[in-house]
């Protein structure tokens, strides 16, 4: 009774050549399955000419003219994202996150007045991302220059965000800067951005020394 | 608790089977390669979340199907609960416990308590450490729940750092800092493993032992060594010692994914030394042993899955299992046999069992 498979048996079989390129394209969307890549071509397919163009040219546009602040790596529409042009903010305070989803998340608790400062991902070996892969370079310069007087580490509590947190921490040992990461009421291998808001806004609030 | 009703679809060589199920022993006749041990394997997979036999979800759908599903309705004290897992090609496995989707599957190992005893076992004695890890893993994983977490953890971890240990060697570059937060999160996980394991493995070679005196009538010491590099030092200082070592070797040379659990019998390894009926009796003495623990630790009798033990088992050995049940020391039983007679004549003499009996043939499971 061993019947064995092989891993890359192709389980449709498309009619055309367009449709399997877009599902090829649509299904490197993480999350996204042949299956479900499937169903947006055919939702695409009945959508108006004119909507779909609108969509297609909104994706080009947007990497295309997409820009980053000089100083935190946010997106922005200027050199310097309106965050860090904000006088109104504590600019000796950053909170590091990784990325833009979790700049939104913790704006939303308006519990935070300081700057941030986006790394971009986490460091995994695995998926070939190191250290000089994110922008933690040009935190460490930034927390040298500007007199940073406390950084706030506001990172998923998974394996990766747990040894970004390890080096980021090992980087700054020698810096005056206190470090402190956000109150773990997100469960271990939790993600920041499916935390609900008052539980973001509480552990932002009841922030905690980081102990090495 | 116990296992009411099973049901799967295009699952190893099933189209479709449904069969209601006996509180106590339920028994599958049929010929070699009919499907019997695969009604067992179900089973497995409501407890598991994965197969006993093969780990590749995709190799156990029925041959030129694209999906597999499998379905359990477990009585647990007063409660119903519906177990239900679906794996599709190119998708992601559900595992659904009365209707909601498991986030981690980790935290469903241990719901449902079960051991399986198949004439495979004797590879936990032939093969590698790995197969007895995974042994002593599937064991302490059903009782905590954290241990299974931080096992994976750890496996993940060391999956990085190995692969950090090959980009230095490639790229011809070292980042210290970098090797020790993956140290860090080695230590961090490794720890509690080892502690676990070496925890678990005092109060259950007890266990262990009495169980073996029972089924083998002779006296002969028998011993569950657990061997560790952590063992004799820390995990810091075997790091910091072989670092070195793991970079020449682009691997993890030391920790706890290299620990060996020794069988011994009279201080001699039980491979080399044990007789086949020696052996035989500190399998069946294990499994047995992790039926106990299992039972004082969840309070629930484990489901007990019996793979053609009429075949494999001698006399001595299948009456002392035999006379266990008549004496109530087991819950729900699953037997699988290639003769309906020998397990009729076997269950009929115990009359206070609820005994229920199928005969497997051309993809149909049917009462008899
Ligand atoms: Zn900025």
């Amino acid at each position: 009774m061993a019947v064995v498979f092989s891993l890359h048996l192709p389980f449709m079989n498309y009619p055309s050549q367009l449709i399997e390129e877009a599902v090829n394209e649509l299904s490197k969307f993480p999350g996204i399955g042949k299956k479900s890549a499937m169903r947006m071509v055919l939702f695409l397919l009945k959508q108006s000419e004119n909507d779909v163009n609108k969509l297609g040219e909104s994706i080009i546009k947007l990497r295309n003219n997409i820009r980053y602040c000089k100083r935190c790596g946010n997106v922005s529409d200027h050199t310097v994202c309106n965050i860090c042009a904000n006088s109104k903010r504590d600019q000796h305070l950053i909170c590091v996150v990784e990325d833009l989803r979790d700049v939104m998340a913790i704006e939303n608790t308006n519990q935070f007045n300081g700057t941030y400062h986006i790394l971009g991902g986490l460091i995994s070996p695995v998926n070939g991302v190191g250290p000089d892969a994110l922008n933690i370079e040009s935190l460490i310069d930034r927390i040298k220059t500007e007199n940073t007087r406390e950084l706030i580490v506001a990172i998923s509590a998974t394996m990766e965000g747990d040894t970004t947190v390890f080096y980021l921490s090992k980087k700054l040992k020698d810096t005056a800067v206190k470090i402190s990461t956000i109150s773990r009421g997100i469960a271990i291998g939790g993600e920041l951005e499916y935390a609900d808001e008052i539980t973001l806004g509480r552990s932002i609030a009841l922030r905690v020394p980081y102990n090495l | 608790m116990h296992l009411q009703s099973l049901q799967f679809t295009q699952f190893k060589n099933y189209d479709s089977a449904k069969v209601i199920l006996s509180g106590g022993v339920n028994c599958f006749s049929g010929n070699n390669g009919a499907g019997k041990t695969n009604i067992l394997d179900a089973i497995y997979y409501l407890s598991f979340t994965k197969s006993f036999f093969n780990a590749v979800d995709q190799q156990n759908i029925l041959h030129g199907k694209d999906f597999f599903t499998i379905e359990g309705n477990f009585l647990n004290g007063e409660l119903q609960e519906k177990v239900r897992i679906a794996f599709e090609r190119g998708e992601k496995k559900s595992v659904k416990v009365n209707n909601n989707e498991l986030k981690k599957f980790s935290e469903h190992i241990g719901s449902y308590p079960l051991v399986i005893i198949t004439p495979n076992d004797i590879m936990l004695i032939l093969e590698g450490s790995e197969e007895r890890r995974k042994f002593l893993d599937g064991m302490i994983a059903q009782t905590d729940k954290i241990y299974l977490n931080d096992l994976l953890y750890y496996n993940r971890v060391l999956e990085q750092r190995n692969k950090q240990l090959k980009l230095f060697y490639e790229m011809s570059f070292f980042d210290i800092t970098l090797l020790e937060s993956l140290n860090e999160q080695l230590i961090r996980f490794g720890k509690p493993v080892f502690d676990k394991r070496k925890k678990f493995l005092e109060e259950f070679v007890k266990v262990f032992r009495k169980y073996y005196l029972d089924i083998s009538s002779s006296s002969e010491e028998v011993q569950l060594q657990y061997v560790s590099d952590l063992n004799e030092k820390t995990f810091e200082n075997l790091l910091d010692e072989f670092e070195n070592a793991d970079l020449a070797a682009q691997r993890t040379t030391k920790g706890v994914h290299k620990d060996e659990l020794e069988f011994l019998i009279g201080g001699f390894p039980l491979k080399k030394f044990g007789s086949q009926g020696q052996q035989k009796s500190f399998i069946i003495a294990l499994k047995l042993a992790q039926f106990e623990y299992l039972k004082q630790q969840t309070g629930i009798k484990p489901m007990l899955l019996l793979d053609d033990i009429f075949e494999k088992l001698d006399d001595q050995r299948l009456n002392i299992l035999l006379s266990m049940m008549a004496h109530d020391a087991f819950g729900q039983i699953f037997i699988t046999d290639t003769h309906p007679e020998r397990l009729k004549s076997v269950f009929n003499k115990m009359e206070k069992m609820d005994v229920k009996y199928f005969s497997v043939k051309d993809q149909t499971i049917s009462e008899i």
